[in-house]
């Protein structure tokens, strides 16, 4: 609704309403607006009336002058009114500061009339009853709802339903892959030249130890010093081997440049994904797709050879899904082979985000006909690979046996327990038979497993105190099914001690799984994706490509990193850490000074960064194209940061250009837009935070002067408490983030509502403030707040849709 | 990849998702097999490879015309002398970079040179794949284009011990330059390319009524509350049962060939591979799944050991053997009158079939020809490539011995274009076509 549609309406009803009075002694023309400082920005319509029924007489005076002045805009219960003011009367403001705008403003255009005592209880009743997030969360009670797996909790699920079956390989923090070259076409141990490891394959210029002319006299010695025949003629090759660690989940192409001869395989080593062994023409650029998951390294074989001719020169890229082409990056190489895994890649409806978090809380044909072709697909990888899951072979007598025991395991750890004898007839034996093939007996078994509701909805499978513990911890910290491990755990019982519960959820959250989940969190709750496809002027900012905003980003996930993963884990560097990883392209473009290839950790640097509020990354994302935002900087910080929910800005208000007043600063052009009223109550908030970020310009780099002004950060922030803060620039402001309790709490919140995929609101009211006590006491540890919040739910099993 | 994703099409019946993807919109989905309603005669391809180069002595009639002779090797087409046509004279000209034995494969169906490369025969320039699109892939282009004659594969490539490695040795069919198609020498994988989706579906099928049993019981267990999402998603696996159910109402023409199982991929099984695959190539036909195919008897120098034969020597190793070695001449006189007969097989089982909805044989609507990389064996020359054709009803004159002049291979690849009505002027190398389809 427009301002000019409700002034209108307004004025309207005044007049029916005054002459309603006159007949009735009602007042109801005493209609005001008010604008609300804090959440929804209410107008709220006061009504205020004379006529005073018997039975409201013995009422507490705030609800008595709610009743008369008020209910008739708001609802009774402050859940608005369709006709007058629909937004339910619920915010975030102080008691204090209720009353204050009360007093100023209610009931609309008669301010007068409700003052002093009258707004003080009134703002009391309003307060208490239904106005602050308490009495929201004792009104709603929201309940823990049946929830099915996410897609993403789906994929990860087959990926480690069957990775259980298979040993399991620990990636280390070692990266690169394994090389090994030879003087000669073939791995042939004699004519060795080294084995090594080689961060990125990215030999454009020839790669290492290849000798173009073949002489490879240090070898001719080795080998045999008077045979020199054909040393010329054996030509050259490398073997890479190793893993390939998937930044998010998606299609990837990915390009060999190359014109040698060479053969490239990921995950299934078996049937390469690029054949070029036969090199034929002079293609340089050879390309192929994949579907890859976020976190999950993946088995990666990649060999070259040159025959009969130079060159040697290789490079490995990929497009990550939406990404840049760029050489595979160090970091996402490592030099152990990872066993092939199941992945699905299945197209998905996106899942249910409306909360702020995804969650299953709804099912759509859709979704349904996905699953099936998600387990159609799994069926399809099971039975071509089956013989060797259940160790055995075709023909064999037992083989049969030996299937069905293998499909026993597979529903049994599909849903997280022991199937008992029923649900073996039921899942497994009857779809053995003379009449079908075995291969479609398991085929069927996958189908059905897959498709059940205790394999789609966690919850709905009883299961024993200590596979109850297994399938919570898992899908909480990896989004998946338990690992082999624990399954083991649970099967001796052991989980049913909550000290060994513990002991688990330490381990695990260490795990790649768990980091990935940790970096998607980040991501989200950075709004990472709006920030990566940031583009800038391209005469303003020449320099700022889409390589840039990659670079950007990987900086901000190193960072991170330290953060959460470093020695000294600690929450509020995510706001004080004054340095920054630096690699040579932002080195440049920001004037900071680096060494290496890689990226360096840059302390301070020019414009005093301090956490992640000043990352370039952020900053260059909340901006415009040719200038800085701070609306957008000051609406993140508010929402995503102090956790505050902001009104839809007007629809019709469009930022003022520069052409408005090229003399203006972006400051005196905020300021000049949201001066009134109505604006400043949300631009109250909004304004000061972004203002102190001002020091960063569209690109995120530090300037001290917009258009020859000083650059103005100074600026005053009220607390929703009620508090003045005043801030003399970013660092001011990091700080109070840094140890606002608010702040805290909403990081809480987001990451609890994130990993568990219900509200914390749901489970015990205390329960924020229990973590709150937890997370302080160990001095703002994450890794160690990500274990307590995977020890609750839980508890909370019996609430969690099942009866 | 995307044929996986073309055999779930059926998951997603007729409702808007199908919508999302447009790009699928021409695959003939469930109807595939209905008889096809355009007037018209099918006309059909095969071309069937054996390696090495054929034995002269044994093969090659002396008289032309109708009263040639059917010597050892082509014996086994004696009942279908009125329906053979041998052409002597057919060349392949195509020079360049690469082997006699590379250039003989690769060139053969593409009439195209390779490019150069890093694969080297012999003492020749070492070369890669071809350059251009093979002459089954050229015509399928065609056919597909046309709704009357477009089907749901429009090839079927089939291989009999195939080796598992790729290069120019081992690969005729070329689906445009550089990209060489891989024939299926897996009877239960080529079955699975054909049928896999009525498989996928019945085994949907049979379990969907279970995933039923289980929402429900499921249901009980969840509160009040929740159960209507339990109930919602119940509802969408009725929705696909009975999608499916209805789906599975249009069969297809012929049943889906019932293969021995447990053949495993050796010499040995050779004769039960080939007559599987020749099986499966008559029943896609049949279904109309394709119009024309591919059928590869190992690769060019294919060193295949046919103990069953009394013969225990490769079949490479033997065919270097010079003319006057009288034993070895009478081993691949005996391995090429094996070819002959799976030819024969083929062609008879093409016989015995009627066409669909008529009292037609198959065979009359079909041309298959059988041909070879090599003329002759140990001199591994590419002229005089034995070239044997079976069928009917392509407007050529059967029944006889005819013998042409240094005519290109791509000249006999336009005139079947041409008889197939497509009518192309040139293929493969241009200089090649200059004069235009051989006349036969």
């Amino acid at each position: 609704m427009d301002e000019a549609s409700v002034q209108n309406g307004d004025e309207q009803r005044s007049k029916i309403n005054y002459h309603s009075q006159q007949s009735r002694s009602v007042d109801w023309g005493l209609v005001l607006r008010m604008f609300q400082i804090q959440v929804h920005v209410l107008i709220l319509f006061f009504a205020i009336g004379f006529l005073l029924d018997s039975s409201v007489q013995g009422e507490d005076q705030g609800a008595r002058i709610y009743r008369v002045q008020c209910a008739a805009c708001h609802g009774e219960n402050g859940e608005g009114t369709a006709e007058h003011f629909p937004d339910p009367l619920r915010g975030e403001l102080a008691l204090a500061q209720l009353e204050k705008l009360i007093v100023k403003t209610m009931p609309e255009e008669h301010p007068e009339a409700c003052v002093g005592d009258d707004a003080k209880s009134v703002a009391a009743f309003v307060y208490n009853r239904f106005y602050s997030p308490e009495a929201q969360q004792r009104l709603n009670k929201s309940r823990i709802e049946l929830s099915r797996l996410t897609v993403r909790q789906l994929r990860e699920s087959i990926v480690d339903l069957l990775g259980s079956f298979s040993p399991e390989i620990t990636v280390s923090d070692a990266r690169g892959l394994e090389a090994n070259y030879f003087a000669s076409r073939n791995w042939t141990e004699p004519r060795r030249l080294s084995s090594q490891v080689d961060g990125t394959i990215d030999f454009g210029n020839g790669v290492p130890h290849f000798d173009p002319t073949g002489k490879y006299t240090s070898l001719k010695k080795k080998e045999d010093p008077k045979k020199d025949v054909n040393l010329m003629n054996q030509g050259f090759s490398t073997y890479w081997r190793g893993g390939l660690i998937p930044v998010e989940t998606g299609m990837y192409e990915i390009v060999v440049e190359s014109k040698n001869g060479f053969s490239l395989a990921i995950n299934d080593l078996k049937n390469p994904l690029i054949d070029r062994k036969v090199r034929s023409d002079d293609v340089v650029e050879h390309r192929a797709s994949i579907f890859l998951i976020g976190g999950r390294p993946v088995g990666l074989s990649l060999y070259l050879f040159s025959y009969p001719q130079p060159p040697a020169k290789i490079r490995l890229l990929w497009k990550r899904p939406n990404g840049i082409a760029e050489v595979i990056p160090e970091s996402s190489l490592v030099p152990v082979s990872p066993k092939e895994i199941c992945i699905c890649s299945t197209a998905f409806p996106p899942d249910d985000a409306s909360y702020g978090f995804e969650r299953g809380i709804s099912v759509s044909e859709q979704w349904d006909r996905a699953t099936t072709e998600s387990a159609i697909e799994t069926a399809e990888w099971v039975s071509e690979r089956m013989w060797r899951l259940a160790g055995t072979r075709e023909g064999d007598q037992d083989a049969s046996v030996k299937l069905q025991d293998f499909c026993y395991q597979f529903v049994s750890r599909a849903f997280a327990t022991r199937l008992g004898e029923d649900d073996r007839e039921f899942f497994v034996a009857r779809h053995f038979g003379k009449e079908i093939s075995l291969k479609d007996s398991v085929k069927r078994v996958v189908l059905l497993a897959l498709k059940s509701p205790r394999f789609l909805y966690p919850v709905i499978q009883s299961r024993r105190q200590s596979e109850e513990a297994a399938r919570s911890l898992a899908l909480t910290l990896w989004d998946s099914l338990p690992d082999k491990r624990l399954y083991d755990l649970a099967g001796k019982g052991q989980l049913e001690n909550p000290k060994v519960v513990e002991r688990e959820a330490r381990r695990m959250v260490r795990d790649l799984r768990s980091r990935q989940k940790v970096k998607m969190f980040f991501l989200d709750w950075l709004k990472a994706e709006r920030a990566a496809s940031s583009a800038k002027d391209k005469s303003a900012f020449p320099e700022f490509d889409n390589k840039l905003v990659s670079d950007l980003q990987t900086s901000l996930l190193l960072y991170l990193n330290d953060v959460v993963w470093g020695d000294s884990s600690d929450y509020r560097q995510l706001f004080l850490a004054d340095y920054l990883y630096v690699n040579k392209r932002m080195g440049e473009f920001y004037g900071i000074p680096v060494s290496g290839d890689g990226f360096d950790k840059v302390s301070g640097v020019t414009g005093s960064r301090s956490g992640v509020v000043t990352h370039p990354f952020l900053m260059s994302g909340l901006a415009y194209s040719k200038n800085s935002s701070p609306i957008h900087r000051g609406v993140f910080i508010a929402k995503q940061i102090l956790g505050t929910s902001l009104r839809q800005p007007p629809d019709d208000v469009k930022p003022l250009t520069e052409e408005f007043n090229p003399a203006m600063t972006t400051r005196e052009r905020v300021e000049h837009q949201t001066k009134e009223t109505g604006c400043m109550s949300c631009h109250q908030v909004i304004n000061p935070l972004g203002f102190s970020l001002e020091n960063y310009d569209a690109v995120g780099r530090f300037r001290t002067h917009e258009k020859s002004k000083p650059i103005d950060v100074t600026s005053i922030y009220q607390t929703p408490e009620g508090d003045e803060v005043k801030f003399s620039g970013a660092r001011d402001l990091a700080v109070f983030l840094a140890s606002s309790e608010r702040v805290q709490k909403s990081f809480i919140r987001q990451l609890f509502n994130y990993y568990t995929k219900q509200s914390i609101d749901a489970v015990e009211k205390n329960q924020i403030n229990e973590l709150h006590r937890k997370f302080k006491k160990s001095n703002f540890d994450i890794e160690n707040l990500l274990v307590e919040i995977s020890l609750v739910p839980m508890k909370y099993q019996s609430e969690m849709g099942a009866k | 990849m995307s044929s996986k994703i073309l055999r779930r099409e059926f998951l997603r019946g007729a409702g808007s998702f199908a919508l999302a993807f447009p790009g699928l919109s021409s695959w003939h989905g469930l109807n595939w097999a209905l008889p096809d309603l355009q007037s018209g005669k099918k006309k059909r391809l095969v071309i069937m490879f054996s390696p090495n180069g054929m034995v002269s002595d044994g093969f090659w009639p002396k008289t032309e015309g109708p009263d040639f002779e059917m010597d050892q090797v082509l014996k086994p087409l004696e009942d279908l002398r009125e329906k053979t046509l041998v052409v002597h004279g057919v060349c392949n000209k195509v020079r360049g970079d690469g082997d006699n034995h590379m250039r003989g494969m690769s060139c053969l169906l593409t009439g195209n040179e390779l490019f150069p490369g890093n694969i080297q025969g012999g003492s020749d320039k070492p070369a890669g794949w071809a350059k251009g699109i093979s002459i089954d892939q050229e015509i399928k282009g065609f056919l597909q284009a046309n709704e009357a004659t477009s089907t749901r594969f429009g090839t079927l490539e089939f291989g009999v011990r195939v080796p598992h490695k790729a290069d120019p040795w081992t690969r005729m069919v070329y689906a445009g330059p550089n990209q060489p198609l891989a024939p299926i020498a897996d009877p239960y994988r080529m079955f699975e390319k054909m049928y896999g989706n009525v498989k996928d579906r019945e085994n949907l099928l049979s379990v969907l009524n279970m995933v039923q049993q289980d929402v429900q019981s499921s249901g009980l267990r969840v509160s009040e509350q929740d159960r209507h999402l339990l109930e919602a998603h119940g509802k969408y696996i009725g929705q696909m049962e009975r999608e499916l159910v209805n789906q599975s109402k249009p069969t297809y023409l012929a049943a889906p060939v019932e293969l021995p199982k447990n053949v495993g991929d050796s010499d040995e099984n050779m004769p039960t591979l080939s007559k599987m695959q020749i099986d499966l190539l008559v029943n896609g036909f049949e279904n109309d799944l394709n119009r024309i195919s591919t059928l590869q008897y190992t690769q060019s120098v294919g060193q295949s050991r046919m103990k069953w034969l009394d013969v225990s020597e490769g079949h490479h190793t033997l065919s270097h053997d010079p003319d006057g070695k009288k034993e070895t001449q009478d081993k691949l006189r005996r391995i090429n009158t094996w070819y002959c007969e799976q030819l024969a097989y083929l062609c008879k089982k093409l016989e015995a079939t009627k066409e669909p909805g008529s009292n037609e044989s198959m065979l009359d609507n079909t041309l298959v020809v059988w041909t070879n990389e090599l003329g002759h064996g140990n001199s591994h020359t590419l002229n005089n490539l034995p070239m044997v054709l079976v069928g009917g009803g392509f407007g050529f004159e059967m029944g006889r011995f005819t013998k042409v002049k240094n005519v290109s291979t791509s000249r006999l690849w336009l005139a079947i274009s041409h008889a197939m009505g497509h009518r192309i002027d040139s293929f493969g190398l241009a200089e090649l076509c200059k004069e235009g389809p051989v006349k036969l």
